[in-house]
């Protein structure tokens, strides 16, 4: 086909020849996404209004960037922008690859029963509830508790609660997540680590591989798509920290470096319950978000050939 | 079958060949999972001796459990369980996983299906259209304005319909089926199978351990699920079990968040004792369900089976 | 023609006499239609076994004997309820809302949003007289009349006058240590001072602590210790009309120098920021804790923790030695925010709704409101005073105290907040000692009734004062802990929050306090 132009019409009619039916199936699926994403999709213009719901969406003020405008000089602007980053960078590299680790350790284990008695045990933090795990939390990094004395075994000069300390605040929510959401985030790696065909261990094991060969070789490549996925859906989401766990666990010591622009926006809101406000700085993640997504998605493609499309 | 078998046997014999190093290896990585084990296990473990230990004299304890304290009853989950509405939570809860897992289920993998056609000139703008709408929306007053107009208001649908699919879980399942090798589609096609027997016959069999974890997923997502329901249900009696338990939990608080007025709830002290039980009752039906869904994580054994 | 003049009289005299019947509501109503009516659902309810108020004793009560159907919609929370107000193509004929809490702008916001109408005395005199001979009278006008002097609600929750029950928040102190000790519940700065420096002497390890990371704040912000340094309280007060911020103020210095000295000396803990609720509250339940500033009124939430011998009881305000009681504390409006009414701009039966809402002010009404439902739900006791019956203390199918007596009476409607009744479910002495305590001030003197702004700096308000709050509760930290010194450091600070403007927010709090000063009724 290289090099033959075909004419629009005739692409069309093969596509609809070969995947007709396809589409037919997916009608559901584009009503769906029409009637409850795109319909909606229309009102995000409140950030740019001064919304009065008597007036509706359509009669209330035009202000423009007046919202985002209001979100740009804030004191601590770049201070919540920087910390917000710091939070999902960590989050991505440290968070992120712990899943996939611990289910290749998982995959290793021989013992049926072991595995699954892991595999259940292990995503049971994912369902307490954030207030009794940030409870748990801050009794952990108690002055008098087992970190702290092993922190100042280790020549440290510790006599507080570790939440007191600007510093700590990033490792102790980053440590906290892994323990929390690694048993429950490795669960769709395992599911993919079990799609891999047993026939291309096989042929490993005869080639001579051993185990962490077999691993590089066969293993990862066989998760590359899931991880790869995943990866760039996460990319997608730095802008996004959610302010539950940090109003639970932020202090006024800790401040400088646990307040992100969602625990801003969840102040503000308390004194105001200002909604085009809360809309504008939702537009604003959004796009960066969506922005990082697609050029990660790009990149992707390009280096390791998978992707969301 | 037979080929996975064969792997089996083949790698306990591979074991003396493998030596020393994985040995350690193994040890390593045993005692490190079951420290896991430990570390992950402690926290559920506590709440469920803090649940049901004496309301009292878990007031007075500080930091860590290792048995229950006082005497152990089951008063918190009385208090739960006395309210009218948990019941009826239950219920309702119940039959939306029925009904929604289905819909959830049909949708996203014909959703999927959609996407992963090679060839196809649709499915990649779409694909950006529907990534789009995981990073735009509306916002609450618009979207509660959509379901006024469709009038699912105060209608358990509400809690069904609108969140047919899930776009990250869409895009895992679109993701599974793409790596289902061409060659089989191929020859499915050869055979003359129309789209919709291709799904059935090839996709679906080849993808089940995805098929199991989106229906984790998904039946997890509902059974959590609170906000919508305060939003759109205004009938007690519809109300979702999250939702009853959320009520409640907010009743017992000792906080600013409770009716501060003169009246702070005499049953206040009982207040962690509750929010405990409540997590225990959470984590319940899941502990069911995966144990129940961990058979499709088996090794290929989908694989095989269509293979031979 | 005798005759003719004799019935003009005749019908006259008739007319007369029935327009003064009319200046008396009498109930049950006649010709009623279904009023609709949507609040946020009290969830105590379902702990007394009911799952939605229609089908409550009180409520059922309420209805039958004013003869007016209701349509009652609950909604589970405050966004909920402002969504579907928003929403509505109609809206009921009467809501009842917490603005300030959810709705954009507060009451003023409901208010410019044409959600309501405005209530006219002439009609309340008709339609819901008991209600108005209740209400008009400076103390409670002052908090519902609005900047135009008119009136776009119905008063929610209405303390009786002179009632300590507003000030339900305090300091709680062990009486047994105290007494251990040989002292008294200290009133003055330095007695406070002493008596936790003799408490940790004896052996407590940490004096005096909070209720959890936000309470220390809130412990200065209602003034508890700040009378002793000449300043009503940290954060927003008024003296003879004008407005000032406690943390603005050079007082604020010698406050933070003795909170900076509690801290070193460990009479505060070093971690009260991040202490939990249940590790402070078994604090002072173990004896390693002296006192605490918390959000409960009610010591029997705690009593049941204590250990043996233990006792608790409220303390003074505390002020200085020259002062006869301190300048503020925590209080609550005359009138609170829960539950006020509104009849909306689509109600199509006023008259009806006032005359609904009015029954629960008549004599009869007020007892359903407060206590049930005579011989089910209550009695009359030996002093002629209303007791609770068995069903409601000490119910058979183990609902709770609080759970029947809101699904009885009324108490989480709108109505007045009996002090009989607030006796009723506070029954320890203890208790009634404990709100003596807390309402020994001057509050009403310095309070700023009004808080929220005026509509048109609303916006520049709520920009410059999310900066400023943080930017004072930072420091606030620092100079307790000494991270930044008082000494060097203060003025500084006072610098940065006059470059963050806050002189501006003093001016349009200032104009705020302004409007609502020149609208006040004294008479």
């Amino acid at each position: 086909m290289q090099g033959r132009r075909v004419p629009l019409g005739k692409k069309v009619g093969k596509d609809l020849r070969d995947f007709g039916g396809a589409y037919l199936l997916a009608l559901p699926v584009i009503i769906y996404y029409i009637l409850f994403h795109y319909k909606p999709l229309l009102g995000a213009v409140i950030a740019f209004k001064d919304f009065k719901p008597r007036l509706g969406i359509w009669g209330s003020k035009w202000v423009g960037l007046k919202y985002f405008e209001s979100f740009f000089s804030s004191f601590y602007f770049e201070r919540l922008i920087r910390n917000t980053l710091t939070i999902s960078l960590g989050g991505l590299l440290f968070t992120f690859p712990c899943a996939i680790i611990f289910a290749l350790m998982i995959n290793e284990v021989r013992s049926k029963w072991f595995k699954r008695t892991i595999q259940t045990v292990s995503y049971m933090p994912h369902f307490i509830s954030l207030v009794v795990v940030c409870s748990m939390i801050t009794l952990f990094v108690d002055k008098d508790g087992f970190i702290v004395q092993l922190i100042n075994l280790l020549n440290g000069n510790v006599n507080q609660n570790l939440l007191n300390i600007p510093s700590a605040f990033v490792p102790i929510y980053i440590l906290s997540d892994i323990w929390q959401e690694t048993g429950w985030n490795c669960i769709i790696y395992l599911a993919a680590l079990g799609a891999i065909d047993p026939e291309l261990y096989e042929a490993a094991r005869i080639d001579g591989a051993n185990r962490w060969q077999q691993t590089l070789h066969v293993t990862l490549p066989g998760i590359a798509r899931t991880i790869m996925l995943l990866l760039i859906l996460r990319v997608g989401s730095l802008m996004s920290v959610g302010h539950e766990k940090i109003i639970l666990l932020y202090n006024d010591y800790t401040m400088e470096t646990a307040d992100v622009i969602s625990s801003y926006v969840y102040r503000r809101g308390l004194i105001n319950a200002e909604y085009s406000f809360s809309t504008a700085v939702g537009l604003f993640n959004s796009v960066i978000n969506f922005a990082l997504v697609v050029l990660a998605n790009f990149i992707s493609n390009k280096t390791s050939g998978y992707g969301i499309w | 079958m037979l080929h996975t078998a064969k792997a089996e046997h083949a790698s306990g014999s591979q074991l003396r060949q493998e030596g020393i190093g994985y040995s350690i290896f193994t040890v390593i990585n045993t005692i490190l999972l079951v420290l896991i084990c430990i570390i992950t296990l402690y926290p559920m473990y506590y709440v469920v001796i803090a649940s049901i230990s004496e309301a009292d004299v878990l007031g007075r304890n500080f930091g860590l459990l290792l048995l229950p304290v006082g005497q152990i009853n089951t008063y918190s989950y009385q208090l739960v369980f006395r309210n009218t509405l948990v019941l009826s939570g239950f219920a309702n809860t119940f039959i939306i996983l029925a009904v929604g897992l289905c819909v959830n289920m049909v949708l996203t993998c014909l959703g999927a299906y959609f996407l992963s056609l090679k060839g196809s000139i649709l499915s990649r703008p779409i694909a950006l259209l529907i990534l789009f709408t995981m990073y735009f929306s509306g916002g609450l007053v618009p979207e509660y304005l959509n379901i006024q107009s469709l009038g699912l208001i105060n209608s358990l649908w509400a809690l069904i319909i609108p969140v047919s699919i899930n776009t990250y879980n869409l895009l895992i399942m679109r993701s599974a089926f793409a790596s289902i090798p061409d060659s089989l589609v191929e020859a499915a096609k050869l055979d003359g199978a129309s789209h919709f027997k291709i799904l059935i016959r090839v996709f679906l069999p080849l993808s089940g351990a995805t098929l199991a974890v989106m229906v984790l997923y998904y039946a997890v997502g509902h059974w959590n699920s609170w906000f919508r329901a305060s939003l759109y249900i205004h009938d007690t009696t519809k109300y979702p079990l999250q939702l009853v338990l959320r009520q409640i939990l907010l009743l017992n608080q000792n906080s600013e968040l409770a009716a501060s007025t003169t009246d702070a709830g005499e049953l206040a002290k009982y207040a962690d004792s509750i929010k405990y039980a409540l997590i225990v009752i959470s984590c319940a039906p899941i502990l069911i369900l995966y144990p129940f869904l961990q058979r499709f994580f088996a090794k290929g054994v989908m694989v095989g089976a269509l293979k031979g | 023609m005798k005759k003719k003049v004799f019935s003009i009289l005749l019908a006259l005299c008739l007319v007369l006499s029935a327009c003064s019947a009319l200046a008396d509501v009498s109930y049950p109503l006649e010709n009623t239609t279904t009023i609709t009516i949507w609040r946020i659902l009290d969830g105590s309810i379902a702990d007394g076994g009911y799952t939605t108020s229609m089908d409550t004793p009180g409520f059922k009560a309420w209805c039958e004997r004013t003869g007016v159907q209701v349509e009652l919609k609950e909604f589970a929370d405050g966004t909920s309820l402002v969504l579907a107000l928003n929403g509505a193509t109609t809206l009921p004929d009467m809501f009842m809302l917490h603005a300030a809490n959810y709705y954009n702008g507060g009451i003023s916001g409901v208010i410019s949003d044409g959600l309501t109408i405005e209530i006219e005395p002439s009609m309340l005199e008709q339609y819901a007289p008991d209600y108005w001979a209740y209400i008009n009278k400076p103390i409670y006008m002052n908090e519902i009349t609005q900047l135009d002097g008119k009136m776009y609600y119905l008063a929610g929750h209405i303390f009786e006058e002179n009632s300590p029950y507003r000030f339900w928040r305090g300091l709680i102190w062990r009486q047994d240590i105290l007494d251990a000790i040989g002292r008294d519940v200290p009133q003055t700065i330095d007695e406070f001072y002493d008596t936790l420096v003799a408490m940790k002497e004896y052996g407590v390890e940490t004096p005096f602590v909070f209720q959890n990371k936000n309470y220390l704040r809130e412990c200065l912000a209602t003034g508890e210790l700040t009378s002793a340094f000449g300043l009503p309280n940290a954060a927003e007060y008024q003296i003879d009309g004008v407005w000032h911020y406690g943390a603005y103020e050079p007082e604020y210095k010698d406050l933070l120098t003795f909170m900076n000295k509690l801290y070193n000396e460990g009479l505060i803990s070093v971690d009260y920021l991040s202490m939990e609720e249940a590790t402070s509250r078994a604090m002072l339940c173990n004896g390693q804790a002296g006192v605490m500033y918390a959000n409960n009124s009610r010591l029997s939430t705690y009593v049941a923790s204590l250990t043996e011998g233990a006792s608790l009881s409220g303390g003074y305000v505390i002020h200085s030695a020259d002062q006869e009681h301190a300048m503020y504390s925590f209080a609550d409006p005359m009138t609170t925010s829960d539950d006020i009414t509104y009849i909306s701009a689509d109600c199509k039966n006023v008259e009806l709704c006032m005359e609904f809402y009015n029954y629960l002010f008549t004599e009869e009404g007020n007892m359903l409101r407060n206590y049930g439902i005579l011989d089910e739900s209550y009695t009359i006791g030996e002093d002629g005073k209303p007791v609770y019956t068995e069903l409601i203390t000490n119910n058979p199918d183990g609902h709770s105290l609080d759970g029947m007596a809101r699904s009885y009476a009324l108490i989480n409607w709108p109505g007045i907040h009996a002090n009989d009744q607030l006796a009723l479910r506070h029954p320890e002495k203890s208790q009634i000692v404990a709100y003596e305590r807390w309402s020994d001030t001057d509050h009403d003197k310095y309070v700023v009734i009004h808080t929220s702004v005026l509509d048109e700096y609303l916006d520049e308000y709520t920009d410059l004062w999310t900066d400023i709050n943080l930017y004072i509760d930072e420091c606030r930290a620092k100079f307790i802990s000494g991270e930044m010194s008082i000494e060097n450091d203060f003025d500084t600070y006072l610098a940065t929050l006059k470059s963050m403007g806050m002189d501006r927010v003093y001016e349009i709090k200032q104009i705020t306090l302004d409007a609502h000063n020149a609208a006040t009724i004294t008479e």
